[in-house]
């Protein structure tokens, strides 16, 4: 067990962030320091939370650093993570905090600390509710996360996996990007926010119009995020499709797909941004989610 | 869609069945003379306007399926090789960690040029007796040479050189991976070391020696900027007697022709240009044959014997209603030109007769019934996967309700009812994707973009409605112009335009101006649109010409401004017809 952890974060405006963070470190007292990101183009939404954050950093004696990012320069962003999250500090324990975090930065720290240390922890909060009307829009072209994008074979066809939400104009949009052979699409179960009529159903509709379509009820709050699940399904058509990953359903999932891609890494993670969030996206704080994520398994301690 | 259970498939051709693409494919009306050239040719148009399908069948697998099908002696004057763009490869983007712009380039080419090699040996690996024995070891010793890799003799040196391919293409990723970009520039590969003398090395083959190879690259608007450029400078290359460039791109994406030295290719100097999107006159246009021909050829795939219009025919009250309403028109043109010619009587039944049946309509009444043959190919805007659309759900729905016992080739027709239900629910739907939100899946479009392009779309309904019901001259037109287009109005309007496009809810196409013969842009909206607002999918001649500033005006909720003309005005011909 490390004696100190240093925690990553991207500052949001949403409550969760605040009360998560909080709640993070009253569990975790040996954070020693926080690395906060934070996107411009939501600086003025998520200033009074990270403001809050620096002062109870500094009553706390909180080593605390922020870092500016932009939904505009995915490659400076990459640079300035990866600066970060390499530095020279020594090797402490991590906790990222992904509950606000889009999930391309998600990966690009999952990356980086996959080649610094054996292991990581991670917690992401639910809220208490989600906004009813939206929660974002204007959909960016989707990219192949860096270094993430796998080891593509020339002549083989696209499977596209996904886990999906409440939009299903977002997986198609995806779906007409890569013109996929094979798609396999992964649904939370349960009902949850009228989950089966917003995601299920809906979801249903694609098989009428793509020929190769696997319906896949996963629930991306289970221990593995259903990253075995993931595996097995996909295990069979490995070696003959290029594998693309993506994550627009619960964020947990994110991080069984950064998982499947530490065991195969020919499998590409593919980023589908979004460039305007509600303001109003949730409320309140909800359930904790906490795990590890292994990196090397015999040098865990 | 599944197991093909239905004639009107219209799913990305790549992921179709080759023996089905061969089989349905029209060849007649699409542009094999161009293709099958020594010229580069751009194919441009949007989304299932047909340029995948055009590159597949034009590639030597499916024209040797096809000579196998038809038992027809397979030529190699003209080998097509099938380079498809919309891979995981193409779109990995880790060149942009890379802040040498020569180096983002070598990265970007290295990729391209392993997809042409595998390709290339890919077409060729399943073409028996093309490397006759005496030439098997010294192929094989030349393209050792050349890739620096030894190939053993003793093996088909195409599926060698695609296996070679793949692991220079791996090995080249993982370098890129780890980020050990110096590896990989050493590594890297380009057209004029690899391609080009690999093309000239086939061309020594007996069987290959007057071969003009056409390197068909498919979405290449999926290309990065660096591989754009590569591909430009390649169509530059002065000698095109060995291999051309075949280029399909997406229209709205404006593909770049600017080469890796900061040159330049030029339109009908260095390429040609072709359409894919066909203007749409009539059915006796070529497109219309063309729709025709696309429908009979996949229903007798399907064991369904009949003509185009006798399996969608159309609602016999609607003929009846419009043979009247072409009646009042043929009086009405009788009493304007006494001495009229028989020309002059019947261009004016074309403009008014269907505008007086919707006009006679009462205000009441349900919407007109859409069906017909005809009604097809206008809505399908001249563009092949929108008429598929409506003809594979109506299909689809006459199937399922038949159920069990009916088999496929037992379907003689469509319903004109079921036609007309079909048609208003794909209407529908686009109107809901513009009420819900173009923001929600077009790229880059903001919310109040969405609103914008959602309150135009509404305008012009309402525009072309007014027109319909009460414009003299020209009331069934449905494409426009713009006119005072100022920068200012080009910076406000084109972003909506060009979200309209990327929604495939607006198509641009080209004309001679009325005003001093050049060719200018013209606005198609995608004629699916007006059924479920009662307009009149057919059209005619003509463009509307509205002020870039009541366009503009429109995005904001205001109606645009209708000039009624009167019949004297149009009876002096003053306006222009196309």
């Amino acid at each position: 067990m490390y004696e100190k952890h240093r925690m990553i974060t991207v500052a949001s405006w949403e409550q969760r962030f605040l009360y998560g963070t909080l709640l993070t470190f009253e569990k975790h007292p040996s954070i020693t320091r926080l690395d906060m990101f934070f996107y411009r183009e939501y600086a003025l939404w998520s200033e009074d939370n990270r403001a809050k954050i620096a002062e109870f950093c500094k009553d706390r004696g909180v080593y605390l650093t922020t870092h500016e990012l932009s939904f505009e320069t995915p490659a400076l962003n990459w640079r300035i993570i990866e600066a970060t999250v390499t530095d020279s500090y020594s090797h402490p324990g991590y906790i990222v905090d992904i509950t606000t975090m889009p999930r391309d930065t998600i990966w690009a720290i999952l990356h980086f600390l996959e080649e610094r240390v054996d292991y990581a922890s991670y917690v992401y909060y639910k809220p208490e509710t989600y906004n009813k009307e939206w929660l974002s829009r204007d959909p960016g072209r989707p990219r192949l996360a860096f270094r993430r994008s796998g080891i593509a074979t020339l002549g083989a066809p696209t499977l596209l996996l996904t886990t999906t939400g409440f939009d299903v104009e977002r997986t198609e949009q995806l779906i007409n990007y890569f013109e996929p052979k094979k798609i396999i699409l992964a649904i939370q179960q349960g009902d949850q926010f009228e989950n089966i009529k917003l995601n299920l159903q809906r979801h249903e509709q694609i098989r009428s119009i793509h020929s190769d379509v696997i319906i896949l009820k996963v629930d991306s709050y289970s221990q593995d995020h259903s990253f075995s699940m993931y595996e097995t399904a996909l295990q069979e058509h490995v070696a003959e499709y290029n594998v693309v990953l993506s994550s627009l359903g619960p964020k947990p999932s994110s991080i069984a797909l950064f998982h499947l891609t530490m065991r195969h890494p020919e499998m590409a993670l593919v980023y589908a941004p979004s460039n305007q969030f509600n303001l109003d996206y949730s409320q309140g704080l909800g359930q904790a989610y906490e795990g590890t994520l292994v990196f090397r398994e015999e040098n865990k301690q | 869609m599944k197991n093909l259970q239905n004639p009107f498939e219209f799913e990305a051709a790549a992921n179709l069945p080759p023996e089905l693409v061969v089989d349905v494919f029209v060849e007649d009306h699409n542009y094999t003379r161009f293709i099958q050239s020594k010229r580069n040719v751009y194919l441009v148009g949007e989304r299932g306007s047909g340029k995948s399908m055009t590159l597949l069948y034009n590639s030597l697998k499916y024209r040797a399926l096809w000579s196998k099908i038809h038992n027809q002696k397979l030529e190699y004057d003209f080998i097509g090789i099938y380079i498809p763009c919309k891979t995981p490869l193409t779109q990995k983007n880790e060149h942009q960690l890379i802040q040498n712009e020569f180096h983002m380039a070598l990265i970007s080419e290295n990729y391209l040029v392993l997809s042409i090699l595998f390709e290339i040996a890919n077409t060729f690996s399943r073409c028996a007796n093309i490397v006759p024995d005496d030439k098997k070891e010294w192929l094989c010793e030349e393209l050792s040479y050349l890739f620096d890799h030894d190939f053993p003799k003793d093996k088909n040196i195409f599926e060698e050189v695609k296996r070679y391919a793949n692991n220079e293409v791996r090995a080249f990723q993982r370098l890129i991976n780890k980020g050990n970009i110096t590896d990989a520039y050493e590594a890297a590969k380009s057209f004029s070391t690899q391609i080009l003398p690999m093309i000239l090395l086939l061309n020594e083959l007996p069987a290959l020696s007057s071969t003009h190879f056409m390197l068909m690259l498919d979405d290449a608007h999926d290309l990065n900027k660096y591989q754009r450029r590569c591909l430009n400078s390649w169509i530059a290359y002065r000698d095109h007697s060995a291999f051309s460039f075949k280029i399909a791109t997406a229209k709205v994406s404006d593909p770049d022709f600017i080469t890796l030295s900061g040159g330049s290719i030029l339109d009908g100097h260095d390429y040609i240009t072709i359409d894919m999107e066909q203007p749409l006159q009539n059915p006796q246009s070529p497109f219309g044959k063309l729709a025709r021909n696309i429908i009979e050829k996949r229903l007798i795939k399907f064991g369904i014997d009949k003509k185009a219009e006798e399996f969608f025919p159309p609602n016999m009250e609607f003929m009846k209603d419009l043979e009247a309403a072409n009646d009042q028109a043929r009086e009405m043109a009788k009493k304007e030109y006494p001495e009229g010619t028989a020309k002059q009587i019947t261009d004016y039944v074309y403009k008014y007769g269907r505008a007086i049946y919707f006009r006679n309509r009462s205000r009441k009444a349900n919407l007109p019934p859409y069906s017909g043959l005809d009604t097809l190919v206008n809505i399908s805007s001249g563009v092949i996967r929108n008429l598929l659309d409506p003809c594979y759900w109506m299909f689809d729905r006459v199937y399922s309700a038949a159920g069990a016992g009916l088999t496929i080739a037992k379907i003689d027709h469509i319903p004109a009812s079921i036609q007309s239900e079909v048609i208003c629910e794909r209407s529908q739907r686009l109107w809901t994707l513009l009420d819900d939100g173009l923001d929600k899946v077009i790229e880059e479009c903001t919310r109040d973009q969405a609103k914008l392009v959602k309150n135009l779309f509404d305008e012009l309904a309402v525009f072309f409605r007014e027109r319909l019901l009460h414009h003299e001259s020209e009331p069934r037109v449905i494409t426009f112009t713009i006119s005072g287009m100022t920068p200012e109005h080009e910076s406000v309007l084109m972003p909506l335009i060009n979200i309209a496009r990327r929604a495939l809810l607006l198509y641009v196409r080209y004309g001679p101006s009325k005003d001093d013969g050049r060719r200018e842009p013209f606005y198609v909206p995608n004629r699916m649109l007006w059924p479920i607002r009662g307009l009149d999918p057919n059209g005619q001649h003509g463009r509307a010409s509205i002020k870039a500033s009541d366009l503009i005006a429109a995005a904001g909720g205001r109606p645009i401004p209708v000039k009624f003309v009167s019949i004297e005005e149009a009876v002096q011909g003053e306006l222009f017809n196309v």
